[in-house]
């Protein structure tokens, strides 16, 4: 079910009406919240929940066992064999046939052909997301960072939590779990803040992403034809798109999570006003940036720590190539982890040279310039993330590079409206939880607000249009 | 000056070198979040570096429970008492 359809403006008052009515019954509420979430997940395919069903279950079985033994050697095996499974079915469903496929064309290069029909696997929505969630479980556990839930229906039901169970947060057991076990409570600000991060989200997904995808669908499909401005048009009008398209998620989901008094991690802090690449990931899609921190960055830098700065740079670039991977089976996922692993080798290296920089010139104009700087840097790298292929890429690129022929791109002016407006606002509101956090101006600055992005999201002819959010893919 | 006290002087030495953001002032419940600059890569080279100064090793298990310099202290109290 999309958060941005008729069905779940209907599903969720539903929901909320019988959660609340039970607000005296934790157990009711949480088998709501299981029902619903399930629901919520098999209308796209009921086939989806039996697998999700499994890997709570699995994970819930396999993790009791590790922390139910003291043999280390018994619950290092546990682990791997937990590990295994959850990696194997991600594997099989998102990688197999990219795997076999890649194999089969480094074969070609040796003059060897097998033929290859690939099976139609569909990518269960949400794997991606849930794996993560459960295999950081499965490792808490096994480093004795969090015990094991011995509370099988809680359990499966913090994975399932249909807020952030198709794109995130990627939420932590240590964090999420424990508010199932206990009573939640919701004061008034707490529930109109909770509408209000909602309406901000519906209002980037719906106004802003979707609009200017139209454009960018046009331009990525037929840059062949296009001059280089339209093409870096589209590319700037994309990397947009993808951070209203996710954070816009986020917020209906965190903002979602509140109504029942539920707390969500952050998963953005207003990327594009970041620095350098290092800050910009630890601004946008927080959640997942520090899982990767975690579980694969720390262990991997750790152990080559004695390397020095090359430890840091052979860490960083693993870590950025598999959180590529992570986004999907496709090389130019790879490429794209690649670059950014070889800007954080950069920033690594430079990092003296570039205070002594801040130092000598203006630290406004530094500070502007090293902004300007980072979002180029990631308008140009998104080009990847919306390239089907690498030769998508390449084509791309030889069109930026043309120079002949140049024009103004024929786009409606008024495209760019959303977008300046989205981008002023967050400036403004760069040091508060979310755009729209304006609970503390006057009420008729703030209900002049609300009504305005209300009348913008019903007069949008993308509300109800089915349009997937880009991370669902992932 | 005890022996927490001291390391904890080390110890600012050794960040204010990595984090390079001028002098650090470290206290007991001082978590990453209150200096800025202490991010993953600079708390690799801070803990190659208190290796370095006291000669032992980290275990993976006891960086990844560390929460703020409270419990860093002990770890080295523990590792150079042993």
């Amino acid at each position: 079910m999309l958060f941005t359809t008729f069905t779940f403006f209907i599903f969720l008052p539903i929901v909320l009406g019988l959660y609340w009515l039970f607000r005296k019954n934790l157990v009711l509420q949480n088998l709501i919240i299981l029902i619903s979430s399930y629901v919520f997940y098999c209308w796209w395919n009921y086939w989806f929940g039996v697998l999700l069903l499994f890997s709570s279950s699995f994970c819930f079985l396999i993790t009791r066992l590790i922390g139910k033994t003291n043999h280390e050697k018994k619950r290092y095996y546990l682990l791997l064999f937990g590990l295994a499974v959850h990696i194997g079915i991600l594997c099989y469903f998102k990688y197999f046939v990219f795997f076999v496929q890649s194999i089969l064309t480094l074969l070609s290069f040796s003059h060897i052909n097998i033929a290859f029909n690939p099976p139609n696997i569909v990518l269960p929505l949400a794997i991606s997301f849930f794996t993560f969630h459960l295999i950081g479980y499965m490792v808490d556990v096994y480093q004795k960072k969090y015990s094991y839930s011995d509370k099988y229906f809680e359990f499966i039901t913090h994975v399932a939590f249909f807020p952030q169970l198709v794109a995130g947060p990627i939420e932590r057991a240590s964090h999420l779990l424990p508010q199932f076990l206990k009573e939640r409570t919701v004061s008034a600000p707490l529930f109109r803040d909770g509408l209000r991060q909602m309406l901000w989200g519906f209002f980037k997904k719906i106004v802003v992403a979707d609009t200017i995808a139209l454009p960018v669908n046009y331009i990525f499909l037929n840059y062949e034809n296009l001059d280089a401005v339209t093409i870096a048009t589209g590319a700037l009008l994309f990397s947009i798109q993808i951070y209203c398209d996710f954070s816009g998620y986020s917020d209906i989901a965190i903002g979602c999570a509140k109504l029942m008094g539920f707390e969500l991690f952050k998963n953005f802090n207003y990327p594009f006003f970041a620095q350098s690449a290092t800050e910009f990931w630890r601004r946008w899609h927080i959640s997942f940036t520090t899982w990767m921190n975690d579980y694969i960055f720390t262990p991997l830098a750790f152990s080559k720590r004695d390397w020095g700065v090359w430890g840091l740079m052979f860490a960083t670039l693993i870590s950025f190539i598999l959180s590529g991977l992570w986004h999907g089976a496709n090389w130019t996922f790879v490429l794209w982890g690649l670059l950014y692993g070889i800007a954080f080798a950069y920033e690594i290296n430079t990092k003296k040279i570039r205070k002594r920089w801040a130092k000598t010139y203006h630290p406004d104009y530094y500070a502007a310039f090293s902004r300007l700087a980072t979002f180029s840097f990631w308008v140009f790298t998104s080009m990847l993330f919306r390239s089907e292929s690498l030769t998508h890429f390449w084509g791309l690129l030889n069109g930026l590079a043309d120079f002949s022929n140049l024009k103004i791109p024929d786009i409606e002016p008024t495209i760019f409206l959303w977008p300046l407006l989205l981008i002023t606002v967050e400036w403004y509101q760069r040091n508060k939880e979310y755009g729209l956090a304006i609970q503390d101006l006057p009420y008729y600055i703030r209900w002049t607000a609300y009504a305005a992005i209300i009348v913008a999201i019903f007069s949008s002819d993308n509300l109800n249009n089915q349009s997937q959010f880009i991370y669902f893919q992932f | 000056m005890n022996q927490k006290q001291q390391i904890i002087l080390d110890l600012n030495e050794i960040f204010t070198d990595i984090i390079d953001e001028g002098e650090i002032m470290l206290n007991p419940e001082t978590t990453a979040n209150d200096i800025d600059g202490w991010d993953s890569l600079n708390h690799i080279q801070i803990l190659a570096a208190i290796e370095k100064k006291y000669t032992f090793k980290f275990t993976l298990t006891e960086i990844q429970n560390l929460k703020n310099i409270d419990d860093l202290t002990n770890i080295i109290v523990q590792k150079t008492s042993a």
